[in-house]
């Protein structure tokens, strides 16, 4: 048992969310983190509950309200590894806005979200990234909404590292992990991901077919117009990318706001009686 | 006094002109201005009471209107009298009427002095009030725009000399040895918010508490604090609760809508007990309601503002100065109780200008952190404990700090059996006990020993006392609960009005939020009345005269 052990994983026999376990656990090991300087944050959904299972500090959230929650704690103490984990329901459907958002402000947390193309914690609703036409659980007709493209998202919103990798290739994605966790800005890892109880469908072999590696594109870009453009071509022979896709450095929220150290919680009266005198023309009496 | 027109005429700044000019003379002002969402040529007046005692309340009549537009002629009910004053530009023209009006070429005036009207009439105003034209300049130029300035005082001054021509008789105001300071209720919560620690705010705009973030964006940088603009309520109230657990003392502030979509981090702050402070400033509602008018409608959903048993605090200041003593408290509270306390406050406080001489402040006591502790091979510590009246926050020597949406052990480790959750229930709601029976915000005013008593919420105590001071000179005694702390409700309520026979419950909401909320604990056998009002304004004291004078029920 690892330092990052903190309970035997529970997910159903062939869910991806092992491999993230176990790549994300390894990742930390291979950089040499300690569990107390590491915050993961969870939403909502099967992939969640790996707060329960890594050994570190967490903050269990509500559905959707990761990334808030995440940049919340990283702009308070920016001395924490913060990692948010969600599912494709959490961060894409409920959460949607948050991604644009927190991917602009370039906020330095690691986003991994695990993309099984389903609801699994609810028992099998199409998600945001059910593709259209499928057979869903419950309805007569074909699914008729067109799947959210989360690489193209992340990339047209401004994240400074977007990956995708697949629960097929653990020990490339522990690299994905490591690459994300290190770098200067918001990372976020799509993760192809599969949920044998309610989309049986969609199985591991099945999306190994689809993998291309980016690395023989030449990625990581620098460009956005270069990676969307990689993406889309992927995508236009209906194949998957894998890999680190772009990764660019720019300054990031906590940098910008000056604020790069953790927030000092002493009160200083004298500072505060100034400014009342200064914009107001009012004068403080404290009292001891 | 009032000045009327439309948005756009920079009524606004000719009533800042006229409050900096009264408090540099050491006059009390209590204003209140109403103004429509639209920026330009919407129905807007500014009322300005002025007086050298203190004023917590509209007053009952205006005597001095000045018009800037025809349709400023609105919403005048019985504030006019036969005495007073109507300013009004010799081209405009006005419905029957026995006021007595003082038609002034002031277009004429502000054309000829290539300034704005509203400056003219400050300085007409200014004249007939008794202000000093040196007052006023001093005032325009602490305020105006630099290329503006030059034209404000030739303004002013074409204004006061229309008023010297015009030999009407200046009310003469007194000059006060001691200037006053000008603050609004949003200076006053994010002072407190200082003075208490807050390192961290998240918000969005919305009317009416825009202010507040606007200011602590400005102001907590300067004392090594931090605060950002996010992309909705969710947002702010999610990322106040990260800041919180990873240690910073953290608010956000909203209106009615705003609360509305927050009270999913309402919840989980109360769930995973870690504090935060939801500042609400009520506006007209439901939905969008009237965005820019003032209303105490929101008492209903920030005393129940989230799904399953949720201990919160809810605190609602009288007094402008309490705008800022009890924003404090709420943060104090918020960390002895490790839950959300939700800061209920009145529009007409948050945006409008008051006069004080000086700030009262006592030294907060500060998040108090668990430190020296050391963990054996990294446990989970034991947050939600006993020993946990000190907030852990990563890192931690030793230990890792879990904090927890779903249903947990005493570590935050989920743990989703009946009997945790009926333990972790009673500790939750078990903790509020202590302030249900001593509250930290409790004041009983005037007559103790009365068998009538009066209950009001918020700003609606300045129009109350001021009724009252009516009401005892005709002999008759009232007591009167400003009630401060709406939730938990004080035991001490129902013990102070026992032995009431009659109970006045003063509010401004159509359904009687306060008097629904309170009356479990109102004696049965007393006999009630509802003085409500909600037309976006705040009382008037004559309003809450009437209502204790005349007969009848709810």
């Amino acid at each position: 048992m690892d330092v990052f052990e903190r309970a035997k994983p529970r997910w159903c026999p062939g869910c991806g969310d092992f491999s993230v376990y176990e790549a994300l656990k390894n990742a930390f090991i291979e950089l040499g983190l300690r569990p107390e300087e590491i915050v993961i944050v969870c939403g909502i959904g099967c992939a969640t509950f790996i707060w329960s299972y890594i050994n570190t500090n967490a903050l269990k959230g509500i559905h959707g309200r990761v990334l808030p929650a995440a940049t919340g704690v990283k702009l308070a103490n920016p001395g924490l590894k913060v990692i948010g984990v969600s599912g494709d329901g959490d961060a894409y459907s409920i959460g949607g806005n948050h991604l644009v958002h927190t991917a602009r402000r370039n906020v330095e947390i690691t986003y991994i979200v695990v993309d099984n193309g389903v609801f699994g914690n609810t028992r099998g609703q199409p998600s945001p990234t059910t593709p259209i036409y499928s057979v869903v659980k419950n309805y007569p007709f074909r699914w008729p909404e067109k799947p959210v493209n989360p690489l193209l998202l992340a990339l047209v919103s401004g994240a400074t590292f977007v990956a995708q990798g697949f629960v097929g290739d653990v020990k490339k994605l522990k690299e994905y992990f490591k690459e994300a966790i290190i770098h200067r800005g918001f990372s976020f890892i799509n993760i192809l991901s599969v949920c044998p109880t309610f989309n049986p469908t969609r199985t591991v072999r099945e999306l190994k077919e689809e993998i291309v590696y980016v690395e023989e594109f030449g990625a990581p870009l620098d460009n956005v117009r270069d990676a969307v453009d990689l993406v889309l071509s992927i995508q236009g022979e209906g194949k998957n990318p894998v890999g680190v896709i772009y990764k660019k450095l720019e300054p990031t929220y906590n940098e910008l706001l000056k604020a790069t150290g953790k927030l000092d919680p002493s009160i200083n009266y004298s500072r505060i009686s100034e400014i009342a005198e200064r914009e107001l023309g009012l004068k403080m009496l404290i009292k001891d | 006094m009032r000045i009327a027109g439309l948005t756009g005429q920079g009524i606004e700044f000719a009533t800042e002109v006229i409050v900096r000019a009264c408090a540099m003379k050491g006059l009390n002002v209590y204003t209140f201005r109403w103004f429509p969402t639209i920026v330009r040529g919407g129905f807007t007046y500014s009322e300005i009471r002025i007086s050298d005692e203190e004023v917590n309340a509209l007053p009952d009549r205006i005597d001095v209107l000045a018009v800037l537009d025809e349709s400023g002629l609105k919403d005048l009910d019985s504030l006019l009298s036969e005495d007073s004053i109507m300013l009004i530009d010799e081209g405009l023209s006005i419905p029957h009427h026995d006021w007595r009006v003082v038609r002034q070429p002031l277009k004429k005036a502000s054309s000829e002095a290539k300034s704005r009207l509203n400056v003219v009439v400050v300085g007409f105003i200014s004249g007939l009030l008794g202000l000093g034209y040196d007052v006023v300049s001093i005032v325009l130029e602490k305020i105006s725009k630099k290329d503006l300035l030059e034209s404000n005082l030739r303004g002013v001054e074409a204004g006061y000399k229309l008023f010297v021509e015009s030999s009407l008789e200046s009310f003469d105001l007194p000059s006060l040895s001691v200037s006053k300071s000008v603050v609004q209720g949003s200076d006053m919560v994010a002072l407190g918010a200082l003075s208490a620690g807050c390192k961290f705010f998240a918000g969005y705009p919305i009317t009416p508490s825009t202010s507040i973030m606007e200011k602590l964006m400005k102001w907590l940088p300067e004392v090594g604090g931090l605060a950002v603009q996010v992309e909705d309520e969710l947002s702010a109230v999610n990322m106040v609760i990260g800041a919180s657990y990873a240690g910073a003392r953290s608010m956000t502030a909203t209106s009615g809508p705003g609360l509305s979509l927050m009270v999913e981090g309402i919840g989980f702050s109360a769930m995973a007990e870690i504090p935060i402070v939801v500042v609400d400033v009520q506006r007209v509602g439901p939905s969008t309601g009237i965005p820019t008018a003032y209303e105490q409608g929101d008492i209903d959903l920030a005393t129940h503002p989230s799904h399953g048993d949720v201990p919160r605090i809810v605190l609602a200041p009288s007094t402008i100065e309490e705008y800022y003593s009890m924003t404090v408290t709420a943060f104090e509270l918020a960390d002895r109780y490790r839950c959300p306390v939700i800061l209920l406050l009145d529009q007409v406080y948050v945006m409008n200008y008051f006069t004080l001489d000086k700030l009262e402040a006592s030294r907060a006591s500060g998040r108090k952190y668990v430190s020296r502790v050391r963990g054996e091979g990294l446990q989970v510590f034991p947050s939600y404990s006993g020993l946990a009246d000190c907030i852990p926050s990563p890192p931690l020597d030793g230990f890792l700090v879990v904090a927890s949406s779903v249903e947990h052990d005493v570590r935050g480790l989920s743990m989703q059996d009946g009997q945790t959750h009926v333990e972790m229930s009673w500790r939750r709601l078990g903790k509020l006990r202590e302030l249900e029976e001593n509250p930290v915000e409790w004041e009983v005013l005037g007559d103790t020993d009365s068998s009538e008593a009066i209950v009001s919420v918020g700003s609606c105590r300045g129009a109350v006392e001021e009724a009252l001071e009516k009401v005892r000179g005709s002999g008759r005694m009232i007591m009167h609960i400003p009630l401060k702390q709406l939730w938990p409700l004080p035991r001490k309520l129902g013990e102070t009005l026992r032995n009431i026979e009659k109970i006045y419950v003063v509010e401004q909401n159509a359904s009687g939020q306060l008097l629904n909320l309170i009356s479990s604990m109102l004696p049965k056998t007393a006999e009630l009345k509802s003085i409500r009002k909600f037309d976006g304004c705040p009382f008037r004291p004559g309003e809450i005269y009437k209502g204790l004078v005349s007969d009848g029920g709810v």
